[in-house]
């Protein structure tokens, strides 16, 4: 690892107040959990958790757990205690690292001593490891693991994201939305049965147009960020402005944070504000964050004048988030949540809206995250390599995981990088 | 070599010669009594352990095993442009994903070849994924015009497979690459025909009964290298060994749907099935008086990956000597074969 800074810079003031409410979200949540013993559940993020918002009931992201712990420097210890208790080399790290916490059992420097006992945990079955994971963390925990199914998905539009919004019903399949809406009603009675929580569908009904109003704000942004010479803004704000709200989705602090970061980046288009003082290239970035070092991505601004300027979180508020509830709220949720991570690991779905995407922001060059030794976090990406050089457009894959740190190089990185842009002629 | 050794391996070397216009599938839990309602033949589709796929590697990532990546090799070549359907299983996460990636690959003219259909099993232990997988059921025969009477038909001629295959494992006391032939063989080929042909040759009972789990070995390399005049390979319990065609099914069930469904989720044995996984490795182990257990597994094979202490720990309870070879390349190219053969000396001094 280089010694250079492993955060990106942020421009905007809205970052600031986005990463705040989320510490104070953490130590609320603390508080909830640890010190007053409150239910609570852990679950992935591409699961239902307006549920959980609509019964009050707080969530443990296991994705937001496993940054809080590599955010405490511990993901290395605990990938040796995986080590030390037989698992083997060519296990999936990405969602694992909450399982190798609980594992460790060491609540002297587990993050709030470690996890108490969830009322459950919650994932959908989108690879071989999940349920694995799952099904061991509960045992650990001494708890239940609601598993959910990731059915076949037959209706292949590359276009799907033209469609998703209105025509959510074709797009997704109706069976494939009645048995994730079936088992969100058992999740739902689950809950009830083990906190004395009352649904209310008029609630989510609610929380859902909530949302919509939200990801709406995100998605303008998206498109200002699109259109706009030079970049407003750079990947290192996108992420944080789109996925802190998108924790909290439907509250009435995330659709006024996500409003607030609409009007910075549109005064900043404006005035004409740029991420970069030279904007000659414009990078799109393809896969989960690198999250030990958001820094790189701002590393050949100043050299090169090579931005990055697109990162999936934002851009796919829109297409994957909005729904017209039409009356049916546990419908229109299902069919956000039933296909969230097919669309961008599975082609044609990932191919068809990568390029869309590309095109769609002036992109000049595409640089493609492909972790080792997990086959879901390299789905699709060749067919999507494909697909881009076809549109014309140059892509570099870099083999470099977003969790673990140990095998990467910030510096020969960035070497690669810029060999690779001058390969293309393009620096 | 024996006689029949030599017509096994002549149906291994090309395997879908062997029988005409059959239906094709990928993945262990396909139901088979749905393909054989047709009837006609059902194969799965053959790989090929040690040859290059540069057409493969060009779409499919480095995590895709080898079986799968010598699949797409072929289905490139046109060595499956006879078939008219293939049908893939959702319930294993590699052949899902490949089932994508050829749909795909047709979408965009880079490929020919027949039909992928998808058999969408769901393995949760819940009425919702049972009732999802009778559902698929049903749309699987629809596509292969399949009503409830030939699936009744179908399931007698699976239920002879079931038995032929349970024979099998009865009668096996050594000669474990000839055995793990007929395994590979009962995928692509009708084996009662071919044994009637020729019977099993005998073999003295071996004092070294080995189970081989993990893995889908690529062929009979690991059962050659455990093999001695005092050990060998008895039996398999991975994806794709002969319990993935379950039970006996009754053919007079009131609900043949249910019934297939049913069985299926409860035959699996690939990472998506929730059995326990150690509990099974213990009880494969008991039922086939295995004396020790290597435990193989290819380095893609991250799902199973997981069971690995929980087996470990229940094989040192129950006093079974067991050699773990975790996240091993699937050609078996890296020193697999001499850590058996040591494991094996050790058990027979």
């Amino acid at each position: 690892m280089s010694v250079e800074k492993s955060t990106s810079r942020k421009d905007l003031a809205c970052t600031a107040e986005a990463t705040a409410y989320q510490k104070a979200f953490g130590a609320q949540l603390r508080e909830q959990v640890v010190e007053r013993g409150e239910p609570f559940a852990v679950a992935q993020a591409d699961t239902p958790h307006e549920l959980f918002h609509a019964m009050d009931i707080p969530l443990v992201s296991n994705q937001w757990w496993s940054a809080y712990i590599s955010a405490k420097r511990l993901s290395g210890r605990y990938f040796t205690t995986m080590d030390e208790l037989g698992y083997p080399a060519n296990r999936c790290r990405y969602c694992s690292l909450g399982l190798a916490c609980s594992l460790a059992n060491d609540p002297s420097t587990a993050p709030w001593g470690g996890l108490p006992k969830p009322t459950v945990l919650v994932a959908r079955l989108t690879c071989d490891c999940v349920q694995q994971v799952f099904s061991q963390w509960a045992r650990v925990l001494g708890t239940e693991f609601f598993a959910m199914e990731a059915p076949a998905w037959e209706h292949k539009d590359p276009n799907w994201f033209l469609h998703s919004r209105d025509q959510w019903q074709t797009v997704y399949e109706p069976g494939r939305i009645a048995l994730m809406v079936d088992e969100m009603r058992q999740l739902v009675a689950l809950l009830e049965a083990r906190t004395g929580r009352r649904f209310d569908e008029q609630r989510l009904a609610h929380l859902m147009e909530r949302i919509n109003e939200q990801e709406g704000y995100i998605a303008e942004a998206a498109e200002m960020v699109a259109k706009a010479r030079p970049c407003p803004v750079s990947i290192g704000d996108q992420m944080p402005n789109t996925m802190i709200p998108q924790w909290h989705r439907g509250s009435d602090w995330a659709v006024a944070h996500a409003k607030r970061f609409r009007d910075e980046v549109g005064e900043r288009v404006h005035r004409g504000i740029g991420v970069a003082a030279n904007e000659r290239l414009r990078l799109m970035w393809i896969g989960a964050g690198l999250w030990h070092d958001t820094g790189f991505y701002q590393s050949l601004e100043e050299r090169l004048g090579a931005v990055f300027v697109w990162s999936m979180y934002m851009p796919f508020a829109g297409p994957q988030y909005i729904r017209d509830v039409q009356g049916k709220p546990f419908e229109a949720l299902a069919s956000r949540i039933c296909s969230m991570n097919e669309v961008l690991h599975l082609p044609p779905w990932m191919n068809g809206w990568m390029v869309h995407e590309a095109l769609r922001s002036g992109i000049d060059a595409v640089v493609v995250l492909v972790p080792p030794a997990s086959r879901l976090s390299q789905s699709g990406t060749q067919l999507t390599c494909l697909a881009l050089q076809e549109a014309g457009i140059p892509v570099l894959q870099l083999d470099a995981d977003m969790v673990d740190a140990k095998q990467w190089s910030r510096d020969a990185m960035v070497s690669h990088m810029e060999s690779f842009l001058k390969s293309r002629g393009l620096v | 070599m024996s006689s029949l050794d030599a017509r096994l391996d002549a149906v291994l070397a090309d395997p879908l010669t062997s029988v005409s216009a059959p239906l094709a599938y990928v993945g262990a839990d396909v139901p088979i009594d749905l393909l054989l309602a047709t009837g006609r033949p059902a194969v799965h589709l053959p790989w090929q352990c040690d040859a290059s796929t540069p057409l493969a590697d060009q779409w499919l990532e480095s995590s895709f095993p080898g079986w799968a990546r010598s699949i797409l090799q072929q289905w490139a070549q046109g060595r499956f442009d006879a078939l008219d359907q293939v049908v893939f299983t959702r319930g294993n996460d590699a052949v899902q994903r490949l089932y994508y990636y050829v749909c795909e690959l047709q979408r965009r003219g880079l490929l020919g070849g027949p039909v992928p259909r998808i058999f969408d099993i769901a393995y949760i232990e819940r009425e919702s994924s049972l009732q999802h997988t009778i559902g698929a059921l049903h749309r699987l025969a629809e596509q292969l015009q399949v009503d409830e009477a030939a699936l009744r038909d179908g399931m007698v001629r699976a239920n002879a497979l079931r038995r032929q295959m349970e024979q099998l494992q009865q009668q096996r006391s050594g000669l474990g690459p000839l055995y793990e032939k007929l395994g590979r063989v009962s995928l692509f080929s009708d084996l009662a025909s071919l044994l009637a042909v020729e019977a099993l040759p005998s073999a003295a009972p071996v004092a070294k009964r080995l189970l081989l789990a993990g893995s889908v070995p690529p062929d009979h390399r690991l059962h050659r290298a455990a093999e001695t005049p005092h050990s060998a390979i008895i039996g398999e319990i991975h994806e794709w060994s002969a319990a993935r065609l379950g039970p006996v099914l009754d053919t007079d069930a009131k609900d043949p749907w249910r019934a297939l469904a049913i069985q299926r989720r409860s035959a699996g044995l690939g990472a998506r099935s929730f059995a326990d996984p150690a509990q099974r490795l213990l009880a494969a182990s008991a039922a086939m008086r295995a004396d020790a257990v290597i435990v193989w597994l290819s380095a893609d094979d991250e799902g199973i990956a997981w069971h690995v202490p929980a087996q470990r720990a229940a094989l040192q309870a129950a006093g079974l000597p067991a050699l773990f070879l975790t996240a091993r390349q699937w050609d078996c190219n890296d020193g697999a074969a001499a850590e058996i053969e040591q494991f094996v000396r050790g058990l027979c001094p």
